[in-house]
Parts: structure tokens; sequence; C-alpha cells
């Protein structure tokens, strides 16, 4: 044993600059590797965990057309066996009362359910209330019409007061297709605008929170959706129409993940080549000494596993550090709470960034 | 027991390359004796086989055919790993091209077997290292020596060895004159006082003329 630590201890230490490259190349390709997985799986982790809040209930129904309930689920309601929010959105043009300039927005209408998961933050610590005349805009809207709160703008002849601004929305990733900014009012004054008529272009929706996650109770509303041409995300099943969107984007990462697990492989088969060719005449004259095959092999192992474990734990830290980072702004930029599953990142670097 | 009268016999001995079936004959029945302490020369134009012989006497590589018997033991059966052990125990080698491990300095391949052997003994080194004129130098690495100074280091990590028998192919070719009878002395002092067994290939006749004997190779086959 003293004779294999002596010559791996003197090789490594006296080979250091041709370990050292195979070090870096390993070094790199670990922490890219790290890097996509750490940030892959805790998107996907956060679409899983989160599915609930950002469908905005255990099954969301949606249609274009008005949808109508069964007896079978009013009556689950009346149980308490499920709560049912009500939702309209539609594009509309506003302005306020001030001025005459307009910008096109995402209404979206709510009941007072609403949010049957997580919660609607405003800035400065304002409290969201379902109480009708009120209306909460995204940032871009009060910029754009010069507006603060507690003015009044107009929709239509409908006259509301901005009772906040909307920091975060907690199912808004489930209408990730809406590029206009969006305001948030109550269901009774949206029906008060008359754009409810058959021929406006309107969404409807219905969130369902299941209080007991009853499978019969899961299954028949599945069922209900499907026998009467109703789009439904479902928790259950992961959040569907937003990993319609994600899917090709998990697509893509799996690719990714794929390609730089094989770069790795190719990256650590081909230094192996190369370390042993610039090792072979060391190899071959401690052979001619008399060192058996065995006392060869253990050297040479306990130097790649020495280089190995050296660049897969300093690569391995440097992703989950970076990648903690790019959470940190992908959450703050996206409002997504992305960071909170990274808890390696927490436990590791939380003194640093504190 | 017939065998240990003699340090190492040859039986028979034949060796031979292929090339896609094709057979190069090296050695051809060559059969040689060499008592333990016994001072041999073995010279021969190049290509007449004398560092396949030194090769196949030293554990090195092992005959196509034929006996090689050392120290008793017949070592042309012997697995790779057991003629590691042999080589390790038996013998010291010195190569024509010096094979010192770049990454070691003087004086950790002057030990280099020893450590294989797990004893080590550096005065008995330093001792040899200060012997071949390397005395200021034990420190160094091989890329900072000459081409004479590494051969010195070879010879140094041969004599520093407590091995029975030493093989030498051409260890004074990269020396002058002055420095070539300096090391070929200190090679016979240690010879002579350890009584071990030395063998040397060359193409010098002083040299091969102050062993007891000399062995002429001519197309694989020995001549008288």
């Amino acid at each position: 044993m003293n004779t294999i630590l002596y010559f791996y201890g003197k090789i490594l230490t006296r080979s250091s600059r041709d370990l050292f490259l195979s070090f870096a190349s390993l070094f790199i390709g670990i922490f890219l590797f790290a890097l996509v997985f750490n940030i892959s799986t805790s998107v996907r982790d956060y679409f899983y965990n989160e599915s609930s809040t950002l469908i905005g209930g255990d099954i969301k129904y949606s249609s274009g057309k008005p949808i109508t309930l069964s007896s079978e689920i009013l009556a689950l309601q009346s149980n308490n066996d499920i709560v049912l929010q009500n939702e309209k959105s539609a594009q509309a043009s506003i302005r306020s009362g001030t001025s005459s300039s307009t910008m096109a927005v995402s209404i979206r209408a709510v009941d007072s359910n609403f949010p049957l998961y997580g919660e609607l933050k405003l800035n400065d610590s304002l409290i969201y209330t379902n109480e009708s005349g009120l209306i909460y805009l995204e940032s871009k809207v009060l910029s754009t019409l010069d507006l603060v709160v507690g003015d009044n703008i107009y929709i239509g002849d409908l006259k509301l007061k901005v009772a906040g601004v909307i920091s975060d929305e907690p199912d808004k990733v489930s209408s990730p297709f809406s590029f206009t900014p969006k305001i948030i009012m109550s269901m009774s004054d949206f029906d008060m605008l008359g754009i409810t008529s058959e021929n406006s272009r309107l969404s409807h929706r219905f969130g369902i929170k299941i209080i007991d996650k009853d499978e019969t109770i899961i299954e028949s509303l599945t069922k209900y959706a499907e026998d009467n041409n109703i789009r439904y995300d479902s928790s259950i099943d992961g959040p569907n129409s937003l990993l319609i969107g994600f899917k090709s984007v998990s697509t893509f990462i799996g690719i990714a993940i794929s390609i730089s697990l094989f770069l790795v492989y190719i990256n650590i088969a081909s230094n192996l080549a190369i370390l042993l060719f610039r090792f072979r005449k060391s190899i071959a004259l401690l052979k001619v000494f008399g060192l058996t095959n065995y006392k060869l092999y253990a050297v040479y192992i306990l130097i790649f596993t020495t280089i190995a474990t050296l660049s897969g734990i300093l690569g391995s830290l440097l992703a989950i550090y970076v990648s903690g980072y790019l959470l940190i702004y992908i959450n703050s930029n996206f409002g997504l709470g992305l960071i909170s599953l990274n808890n390696l990142f927490t436990i590791l670097f939380s003194p640093i960034c504190s | 027991m017939l065998y240990l009268t003699y340090m190492i016999k040859l039986i028979n001995i034949s060796k031979s390359y292929f090339d896609n079936d094709i057979e190069t004959k090296v050695l051809d029945n060559v059969n040689i004796d060499i008592k333990a302490g016994e001072k041999v020369a073995i010279i021969g134009a190049s290509g007449s086989g004398k560092t396949t012989l030194l090769s196949l006497m030293s554990g090195l590589d092992v005959p196509t055919n034929g006996k090689v018997i050392v120290n008793g033991d017949d070592i042309s059966n012997y697995n790779e790993d057991k003629l590691s052990s042999f080589r390790s125990k038996q013998v010291s080698i010195v190569f024509q091209s010096f094979e010192l491990i770049q990454a070691f300095n003087v004086i950790e391949n002057v030990t280099l077997p020893q450590k294989v052997r797990g004893e080590v003994n550096n005065s008995i080194a330093y001792e040899y290292i200060e012997k071949v004129g390397l005395k200021d130098k034990h420190n160094r690495f091989p890329r900072e020596l000459s081409g004479g100074e590494q051969q010195r280091v070879a010879i140094a990590r041969a004599l520093a060895s407590s091995t029975n028998i030493i093989f030498a192919d051409e260890p004074t070719g990269n020396l002058d004159t002055k420095n070539g009878v300096i090391i070929l002395d200190t090679f016979l002092e240690n010879v002579r006082q350890n009584n071990k067994t030395f063998i040397i290939v060359t193409h010098d006749m002083n040299i091969a003329a102050r062993m007891d004997r000399i062995i002429k190779l001519d197309g694989g086959k020995i001549v008288d």
C-alpha cells in the first residue's frame, strides 16, 4: 500500500501540468452539465409542484363559449366538495379619466373566489379585494396612461377606480400568450361593460378547487370536460396547457442534457486516453522495475479518481452557485418561485449570499 | 538443483517475431551458461540479437522456444506479474536510452527500484550518485541533465539496487572515454564487492576485454 501511495503522490504532484489540463477540461464539462441539469430540474419541479397555483385550480375549464356546469358539479359545490371560481377575459381599449390617450389591455374579470391558490400581490403593500368599482392593473398601464393609484379610468362608459398595481399574479402563467398588459376587475363590473354578447371574443374559465382531492370527483370533472368538448388543465397530471409550451422547452432541455452528458462522456474518455498516452513511458518503466499490474492499476486509478472527484465536486459546486443566481434572476424578472426549490443552493451558499 | 551452479542458464533458446505470419528469427537455438559472480560481455554487429538476448535473460521478454533458468527458476513460463516480481528482486537493468522517469528527480529515479520493492536505503543511493559524479545534482530533474549525466543516473540506479544480476546495454555509449572508464570501474568494483553477475552488451572491445568471458553473436547464433 505504501508503494502505491508513494507513486500516486509523486506522479500526482510532479505531473500537475499534464493533470491540470485534464482537470480543467473535466471541470468545464461537469460544470456545464450540472448547470443545465440544475436549472432544468428546478424549472420542471417548479412547474409540477406549483401546478395548482399556476393553473389557478386543481382543474381548470376553458372555452371560447360560455361554460354550462352540470347539476352534478353544482351539487358538489353545494356540498362544499369543490370550490368554483368563475372568470372571463377579453381584449379591450381603455383610457384615463384625465387624458384622451388609450391603450389595448387584457381584461380579466374574476369572482370573489379568486384566487383559488396563491395570492394576488400588489405594490405598496396594498390588499386586493374583489369589490365592484375597483380595478387592478399592471404598472405598464399606469405609466402609459400617466395614472396613479386612486385615479379613475374608463372602459367604455364604465368608470373604475385604480385600487392597486399588480406585482405578482399567482396564475399569470396560465395565459402565457396574452401580450397586452393585464387589468383585473370584478365579474359584476365586467358584465356591465356590454361585451358579453355571443359574438364577443371572450374566454370563459372555471377554476375548480377539490377539497379532499377525491379521485372519483377528479374523474367525474375530467369526464364532464371530455364529454362536452371543454378544454381542461389538471394539476393532477401536471399543467397540461402550460406544459404544451413547456414540453417543447422540456424536450429541448432533455436534448441539451443528453448532448452535454454525451460531451462529458467523450471528454472523460478522451482525457483518460490522453493521460494514459502521456504516462505511457512512466507506466512502462514502473513495469520494467517490477511494479505489478495490480499496483500500476491502483496508482493510475487513484490519480484519475482524484482528478475526476476534484473536478466533479468543484464543477458541481460552481454550477449550483451559478444556477442559484440564474434562478434568482429568473425569479425576480418573471415572478417565479424557482429559488425556493433549489434547496442545495440555499444550504450551501445562503451564508455567502446573505 | 542441477542449475544452481549457474546464475543464468539458457537452453535451446529461440526468439522469433511475426508480422502477418512472416517469421523473423532473431535468436536461433542459443545455449549459454553464466556462473554466479561472472562478468560477461555480449558483442556482435547491429541486429545480431544482443539486446533481444539481454531482454530474455532479464525477464523483459519471453522466448518463443527453450528455457531461461535464472537462479534455479525457469522464468520462461512466468506470467506478467511473476516476471515483474522477478525483475524487482533479481535484476538491475541499464538501458541504452537511460529510461528515467521525467517527473522524478535524480535521487527519486535512483531509489525507484527500491521503492517498488518497498525498501529504501537513501545512503546507498547518495553514495552511488556521488560515485557517478552527480553529487550536487541529486535534486535535478532529467530534463536539467545532459545525456551523459542521465546515463550516469541510470547506472547509479542499477548499482544502488541490491539485486544479484546487473544487465547493461551499451551503458557507456553516451559517455566520453574518461567518464566511460570511471563508470566501468565503478560497475566492476560494485560487482566484485557484492559478488554480482554482470552481463554487458557492448561494441567496445576494450570494455569487453575487461570481462571474464565474451559471447559473440552473429545472425542470432553464438559464434566462437
